[in-house]
């Protein structure tokens, strides 16, 4: 009971953040919204038992990347005179609307006509007590130690075509 | 969860408001998928609609974040850890995205002066 209002009152602040992310005028609030929208998203994982991707949600999205784009925001001067509506729409607004109202009603009613069959946990709720940090090390160092090594080197790549990139593609320069 | 939709198509009114309380007291996989449909929704919504550049990047960062909690939630249903693991691999991938969409929004700015998502047409025919 307690699980499900902790639930909804995550959910219903992801949604109204990320509503506020798109909807705000200035860009500055957008982004403030987006950092909401992320912590509350980093509570829903929270409410899935899922303490080490909540602590990954908050360092890796709302302290690295947040400051990443705010930054960004106040190197790139769209309109110097107006901040306050530095984050308008665009001219293809009714077909975006079009699209994704088109795009959630369809994902919305397959969702509400599925059907789990053979599922072991789909009757219950998610109050899985205990956290497995065991099987998660285990199929980090063991089932997917590929897909982690590869990780590291996007990671490593990432990085330098960053660095690179923003320095204008000059690899001397 | 099907039953509220169907007891909306039947027009069983009893039927829809047992179905609603369920919904609200108990929950389940269904709540988080919704969830994550509505905020990938939004996502898409900025992607399509917003004129500033990093407002498409972070609307973009926004459907990924409801993948991963696709990611999560279908694993802790299934009953193994192996959704975790993939939400993690995606928050690396969307930090890893992230850095070079932004370095590539300095290195449109410095070139073109503007970060207008309506005046990058150089590939117009």
């Amino acid at each position: 009971m307690l699980h499900t209002l902790a639930f909804f009152a995550v959910a219903g602040l992801a949604a109204l953040a990320a509503l506020g992310m798109v909807f705000f005028k200035n860009m500055v609030h957008s982004l403030l919204s987006f950092i909401a929208c992320l912590l509350s998203v980093a509570g829903v994982f929270l409410t899935l038992q899922a303490d080490y991707v909540a602590a990954v949600q908050v360092i890796v999205y709302a302290g690295a990347v947040s400051i990443l784009i705010a930054l960004a925001i106040f190197l790139i001067r769209k309109d110097p005179t107006d901040m306050s509506s530095s984050n308008r729409f665009a001219y293809s607004t009714f077909f975006g609307v079009i699209t994704a109202l088109m795009f959630a009603g369809a994902i919305f009613v397959s969702i509400l006509y599925a059907d789990y069959v053979g599922w072991p946990m789909i009757g219950q709720t998610a109050d899985i007590t205990q956290t497995a940090y065991g099987d998660f090390t285990i199929g980090y160092l063991g089932e997917y130690i590929i897909a982690f090594e590869l990780v590291a080197i996007l990671l490593l790549v990432a990085l330098v075509a960053a660095i690179t990139i923003s320095k204008g593609g000059r690899l001397n320069g | 969860m099907a039953n509220i939709m169907d007891a909306l198509m039947s027009l069983d009114f009893m039927a829809f408001m047992s179905a609603v309380i369920d919904f609200a007291f108990n929950l389940s996989l269904t709540h988080y998928l919704l969830l994550s449909g509505l905020l990938f929704s939004i996502g898409l919504f900025g992607v399509l609609t917003k004129r500033h550049l990093i407002a498409a990047i972070i609307s973009i960062e926004l459907m990924l974040n409801a993948v991963n909690i696709n990611f999560v939630a279908f694993g802790k249903y299934l009953g193994n850890t192996s959704g975790e693991i993939f939400a993690i691999f995606g928050i690396v991938v969307a930090a890893a995205e992230v850095a070079i969409g932004l370095a590539i929004c300095l290195a449109l700015y410095r070139n073109r002066e503007t970060i207008d998502m309506d005046r990058f047409n150089v590939l117009r025919w």
